[in-house]
């Protein structure tokens, strides 16, 4: 990545976390650690606002010019500069900002022996998902079918047909690529495409990262507000170990970054601050998530009745506009851009433009509901994609009287929840398409993107009072038991030496094609197909040969190596020749039992030849059986 | 006491099928294969390569819009062929913002042969063969195309 890459996908992260310092209430009287937290809280929050909002920026530019580049970064440039004016404003003025209530605290401030555990087990399993997200973007470098079929496909329009890229979305040839989705996605990543000045997939992949690291950023953070450190662990724990976010955070789906922006208007929801600007931005919240995906625009639309319920229950009736003008004026702001998508410029939704109207007897219809409840039954169980669902301690978290401290505030996240989930199922009792072919192909995207927001209510809810029993009173309890909170220093090194240990693991894996490398993986030994499959036990692993084999020797530079290697013959002695470009580098004298050799100085990349002065020899009388000469086992190479 | 215990047995079963499962994950998720030849483990990039040097010859010609598509499959049973259709949306993903026409009523065409040698002979008469880009990929052009 460039440095105008990491310009580029830095930008967005200061635009959001500026707005969201601007409009979000500060926190009375924060210690040390509650501005650290503060801050962090503030820049995962004001992340989908600023990835929103580069969005719109760069999908305006890209319908006026046809090389939108320069006019959306002078224009991001503006806005920036802009909001850091503001905000310096804003942080000489003292009557700034100040919630009627006070900021939501946490139930534990300190840190105990038991969440200091519980923080370098989110560390460590962060690390270990960071590694697996970025080994899924290797692996499909475009994204899945969804990234490069939708998403990324679109991009491409944006980025390579200038103005015109309207007309070509609109074309019928493109039909089954979903045009009328929203662009926020597509946007972004035409967006860094456009910075970086080539459609790197590392880009695109690297987008759709950082919006699952948003999530679980934002996750944490809001429940380290609300919940402490517990919770807030134990729920981002919950979250990593959701083996279907990792890989999916990086191979462009657009269900994470959608998952992230319902987070953020979850959070935003359960909050109980009373102040015009969070109610603008909550309205710009609820309308970028109608621009993520489809699916967002029910959410928003459920999201703010639930917003109007919440007013109403907080603010007398004289003053309820002085909530509803500024959350209608950040909701219509953030809607514009997708209504004249959907108007102007992307054709009819496929589920809509069916006449569903025409469809309604089947809402009645007792097979169809069979089938969703039955597809809803098995993927509750495996949409994470998990090997031993969690579901049972999470539930058992539950049980206490954490349950009593909800607000009417948390509710509603259950109920905007529960409603969007019901939203689907109608939009599934309607669907046009082969239910069950609809159901196979959409309904655990559906419900990861509910996971994340689901978790921050469970985050909510589990424990218990403090001073009562769960997780603070134990916490204490332990603490105390314990003498005093571990030191930082020993945090931080416990977190650094059991991430280096982890980072060597995962370092060791080698790749499926691959039998051996060397220690930074600079060099790679990759057998080709004229090696039989390997065969391994406890001790050893090795590939027979019929008589000659290819070793490939993969590098990206030229390299000098050594190999050390185990041979043997197959039944008799035989010599056995290394060619390297029809040179002979290497030759020794193989016997039946198996002999270490060396083979010094082989130059990297090349395809080492294996050959054997005798015939290979049938294993069995059976016509069937392998023919082998020798074998090759645990190679190593230095 | 019965809620702490319960409270601590949440927390360590939680934290116990957290780390199973990253720990299962890694497993099961190792390093992307390594690349030996040209071609790549994932079709999406194979197709980009495959279509890199068609898609250079349609820009230096300065080809926009529309080019017909010829794959094995016949264009009327393109649809009905499941390795066919996901031929044809990689390849139309590779050559955006151009629009393949199935149908094959424009002067230029792509082919996207698997079989070059049993699938060429579909080419109708009057086509010239502007490019040969390899893999089975080529491009033609029709002086009349048909209105």
């Amino acid at each position: 990545m460039t440095a105008w890459g990491n310009i580029a996908l830095l930008t967005p992260t200061v635009i959001g976390v500026t707005i969201a310092y601007l409009l979000w209430p500060r926190m009375p009287r924060p210690g040390a650690h509650g501005v650290l937290l503060h801050w962090c809280f503030l820049g995962f929050l004001g992340w989908p606002l600023g990835w929103g909002l580069t969005a719109i920026v760069f999908f305006g530019c890209s319908l006026i010019f046809a090389r939108p580049v320069l006019p959306s970064a002078l224009t991001e440039t503006a806005i920036l500069t802009l909001l850091v004016c503001l905000a310096l404003a804003a942080r000489r003025s003292n009557a700034r900002r100040n919630c009627s209530r006070s900021a939501p605290q946490s139930d534990e401030s300190s840190l105990s022996w038991v969440t200091a555990v519980l923080a370098t087990i989110f560390v460590q399993l962060a690390i270990v998902a960071l590694v697996i997200s970025i080994r899924a973007a290797q692996l499909e470098p475009n994204g899945s079918w969804d990234g490069w079929a939708i998403w990324n496909f679109h991009a491409r329009f944006m980025v390579r047909a200038g103005t015109a890229w309207p007309t070509v979305l609109q074309s019928p040839e493109v039909a089954w690529s979903h045009p009328d989705y929203p662009l926020l996605v597509p946007a972004n990543v035409a967006r860094l495409w456009s910075w970086i000045g080539h459609e790197a997939p590392a880009a695109s992949a690297a987008v759709s990262l950082l919006f699952g690291v948003g999530t679980v950023g934002l996750l944490v953070t809001a429940l380290l507000r609300r919940r402490g450190p517990m919770a807030a662990f134990l729920a981002g724990i919950a979250l990593l170990s959701t083996p279907f976010f990792v890989t999916f955070s990086s191979n462009e789906h657009a269900d994470i970054p959608l998952s992230l922006f319902m987070l953020g208007v979850c959070v935003v929801l359960s909050e109980r601050c009373v102040a015009s600007r969070a109610d603008f931005f909550l309205g710009a919240l609820i309308g970028l998530t109608a621009f993520v995906k489809n699916e967002g625009q029910l959410f928003a639309l459920i999201a703010s009745v639930a917003w109007i319920g919440c007013v109403l229950s907080r603010r007398p009736d004289g003053t309820l506009w002085q909530s509803a003008l500024p959350f209608m004026l950040g909701l219509g702001l953030a809607l514009a851009p997708l209504f004249y998508f959907k108007l102007h410029l992307a054709p009819a939704n496929d589920l809509l433009s069916s006449h569903p109207a025409g469809r309604l007897g089947q809402l009645f219809a007792p097979a169809r509901h069979r089938l969703i409840l039955a597809a809803l039954w098995r993927d509750l169980g495996q949409f994470g994609q998990w090997r031993w669902l969690p579901y049972f301690p999470l539930l058992l978290a539950l049980v206490g009287p954490g349950w009593r401290r909800l607000t009417r505030f948390d509710w509603s996240i259950a109920a905007v929840l529960l409603l969007t989930f019901l939203g689907y199922y109608v939009v599934y009792l309607l669907s046009p398409f082969d239910l069950q072919w609809h159901l196979n192909s959409s309904l655990v995207r559906l419900l990861m993107q509910l996971w994340p927001s689901g978790l921050f209510f469970w985050g909510l809810a589990a424990g218990a009072e403090p001073k009562a029993v769960g997780a603070s009173a134990s916490a204490e309890a332990l603490a105390k038991a314990e003498g005093r909170a571990p030191p930082t220093w020993l945090l931080i090194t416990a977190n650094l030496t059991l991430g280096v240990f982890l980072l060597g693991a995962l370092n060791r894996q080698l790749a499926p094609n691959e039998i051996a490398a060397t220690r930074f993986h600079t060099v790679h030994a990759v057998p080709a197909a004229d090696w039989y499959p390997a065969e391994s036990d406890s001790r050893d692993r090795w590939f027979w040969s019929s008589g000659s084999s290819t070793l490939h020797l993969v590098s990206a530079g030229k390299r000098s190596v050594d190999l050390h290697v185990s041979l043997r013959g197959f039944l008799q002695a035989q010599n056995i020749v290394a060619r390297v470009n029809g040179r002979i580098i290497w030759t020794a004298r193989v016997s039946r039992l198996l002999t270490k050799f060396s083979i010094p100085d082989v130059t990297t990349p090349a395809d080492i030849i294996f050959s054997s002065d005798h015939p290979g020899i049938a294993e069995s009388t059976d016509p069937r059986s392998r023919t082998l000469a020798f074998a090759l086992y645990d190679l190593r190479i230095e | 006491v019965i809620l702490r215990v319960t409270w601590i047995c949440a927390l360590v079963a939680l934290v116990g099928v957290a780390v199973a499962n990253v720990a299962n994950l890694a497993r099961t998720h190792p390093p992307a294969p390594i690349r030996v030849s040209g071609s790549a483990p994932d079709p999406v990039m194979n197709a980009e390569a495959r279509f890199a040097p068609v898609r250079a010859e349609l820009q230096a010609r300065a080809i926009s819009g529309r080019v017909g598509y010829f794959s094995d499959a016949p264009a009327g049973r393109l649809s009905a062929e499941p390795r066919g259709i996901e031929r044809y949306f990689r390849a139309q993903f590779a050559l955006s913002p151009l629009i393949l026409d199935v149908d094959g009523r424009d002067p230029w065409i792509v082919t996207d042969f698997e079989h070059v040698a049993a699938s060429r002979g579909r080419i109708p008469a009057g086509w010239q063969l502007a490019a040969d880009c390899g893999g089975g990929v080529l491009l033609w052009h029709q002086q009349h195309p048909r209105p």
